[in-house]
């Protein structure tokens, strides 16, 4: 075991440099381009034994990636935001062919305010394409996801594509010790990548991805639901064999002092280690709060939730993305679906366009989930006063005009 | 958990050349009728080269492929071709 002073970004290259990746094709966007850079340094310095390609975008990335996999050759991208919005179409591809592709998206806000920074509303946007997706607290989480995601995105029973997101700058840019094992022993548990579905040969020829008629098209996509419920028992069973392995333990969910809960916030990401140490500051001066984690979002850990969350008389769920027009942020609806009461749930819409989840933030929301008065609202917690009236024709200078 | 098959292919793939079945999207059949000559004009027009002709014999259609277009009819001299709702 090597302590590595690693940041989020490092951590996937780290994990990326062991695990057998042998072609990358990655367009550097803010803030995934220290990731993009570092995997292209390894290449280069021949610490990673890997062809890196040259693409001229996030569609053309994705699309390369998809075509190497399939000749039977691990290969990895990685983007964020809008090159994510771009790889759309693309992905419905990976997913649909049962590619299964590790790619790690670091978390920012999609246009428009244009925003560089963290906000999970394009991963959020991604989250019908058929992709699995992991969600990381801390760079160690980075490290550790990235080494099961190859495990269950290839296994047999899943051969699912699958994104490991991380929080822009909270996680990709902020450095801690992270705890690596050496290549030969992550090489090991990671293996070499061996094609279980499609493969383009020349020896056996295929014509992928064809046009499907109505005749088809719903069976193959209850493949790809059944894949999706194949994916949260294989996740256990790797989950499982990582501890054996590499001794931290990891599940679909993290349930902290949920037990005797009287309120608990539900959330995704770097901000939910916040929401520990603030839980845990509060439970000494007597407020009976806990955190829920959840670390797979897609499939969506439907029982584990609801079991969680069982004997807990007030739920909020904190949403890093606004979900316009919808009755509630995107995580609020799953929590909602899975618990299937809402008049307690309260969503707050918190952390957007890089706002910090700071722990008053997270003390605002207990209290206010402890006392009640807003069970079946959406809080958009921290948000100015006068947020309709940021800009007034006034501030114009007349003469200019 | 459904556990996969070894010899299941998963997702869209085509493992010969083979065009999709359009015959299922027809709504009308054309039928040929008793006077047809086999002149071949239908054959020459039909854009999914369904309709087989033989000289002095009825024309044949192939209605796993046929649409039901009705070009077939809309250009026969003879009206041997007539156009039938598939329900009947």
């Amino acid at each position: 075991m090597k302590k590595l002073m690693l940041d989020g970004n490092g951590a996937a290259a780290e994990a990326i440099r062991c695990s057998n990746v042998e072609v990358v094709a990655m367009y550097p966007i803010t803030p995934q381009s220290p990731l993009a850079e570092k995997v292209a340094t390894m290449i280069a310095n021949g610490d990673m034994d890997a062809t890196s390609v040259c693409v001229e975008s996030e569609h053309s990335a994705i699309s390369y990636v998809i075509g190497s996999e399939l000749t039977g050759v691990r290969s990895t991208t990685a983007t964020a935001s809008v090159g994510l919005a771009l790889m759309h179409e693309v992905l419905g591809v990976a997913a649909g062919c049962h590619v299964p592709i590790v790619m790690p998206v670091v978390n920012r806000a999609l246009v428009s305010p244009w925003s560089l920074w963290c906000d999970h509303q394009d991963s959020m946007a991604e989250r019908d394409t058929g992709w699995i997706q992991l969600y990381a607290e801390n760079a160690q989480e980075v490290y550790d996801l990235m080494l099961c995601a190859y495990r269950i995105a290839e296994h047999r029973d899943v051969c699912l594509p699958l994104m490991v997101c991380m929080d822009g700058f909270y996680v990709s840019h902020t450095i801690q010790t992270v705890l690596t094992e050496d290549k030969e022993k992550v090489s090991e548990f990671v293996g070499k990548y061996n094609p279980t579905n499609f493969v383009l040969s020349h020896s056996n020829p295929m014509f992928i991805n064809n046009l499907t008629s109505s005749d088809e098209f719903s069976e193959m996509r209850f493949q790809q639901k059944c894949s999706f419920e194949n994916a949260e028992e294989v996740m256990g069973s790797i989950f499982e064999e990582f501890k054996d392995g590499f001794g931290r333990e990891y599940s679909v969910t993290e349930a902290f002092m949920c037990e005797d809960a009287d309120a608990v916030l539900v959330g995704l990401g770097s901000a939910c280690g916040t929401m520990k140490y603030v839980a845990k500051e509060m439970r000494e001066e007597g407020y009976k709060v806990g955190v829920l984690k959840i670390t797979s979002y897609r499939p969506f850990p439907k029982l584990n939730v609801k079991m969680a969350l069982a004997d807990v008389n007030k739920v909020g769920v904190v949403d890093r993305s606004a979900g316009l027009g919808a009755p509630m942020g995107p995580l609020a609806l799953d929590v909602t679906a899975s618990i299937g009461n809402n008049q307690n749930i309260v969503n707050y819409i918190a952390g957007l366009g890089g706002r910090d989840i700071s722990e008053e933030t997270i003390r605002k929301m207990f209290i206010d989930l402890s006392e009640g008065n807003s069970a079946g609202k959406q809080i958009w917690i921290d948000t100015r006063d006068n947020a309709l009236d940021i800009r007034t024709r006034n501030n114009i200078n007349s003469e200019e005009v | 958990m459904i556990p996969k098959k070894n010899d299941v292919l998963y997702g869209p793939v085509a493992l010969k050349c083979e065009a999709i079945k359009t015959g299922t999207w027809r709504i009308k059949r054309p039928e040929v009728q008793d006077n047809c000559i086999g002149c071949g004009q239908c054959a020459i027009y039909c854009p999914c080269m369904s309709i087989t002709a033989i000289p002095k014999q009825k024309v044949v259609i192939d209605y796993e492929y046929c649409k039901g277009c009705g070009i077939c009819q809309t250009i026969c001299k003879f009206e041997a071709i007539k156009m039938v709702n598939e329900k009947e």
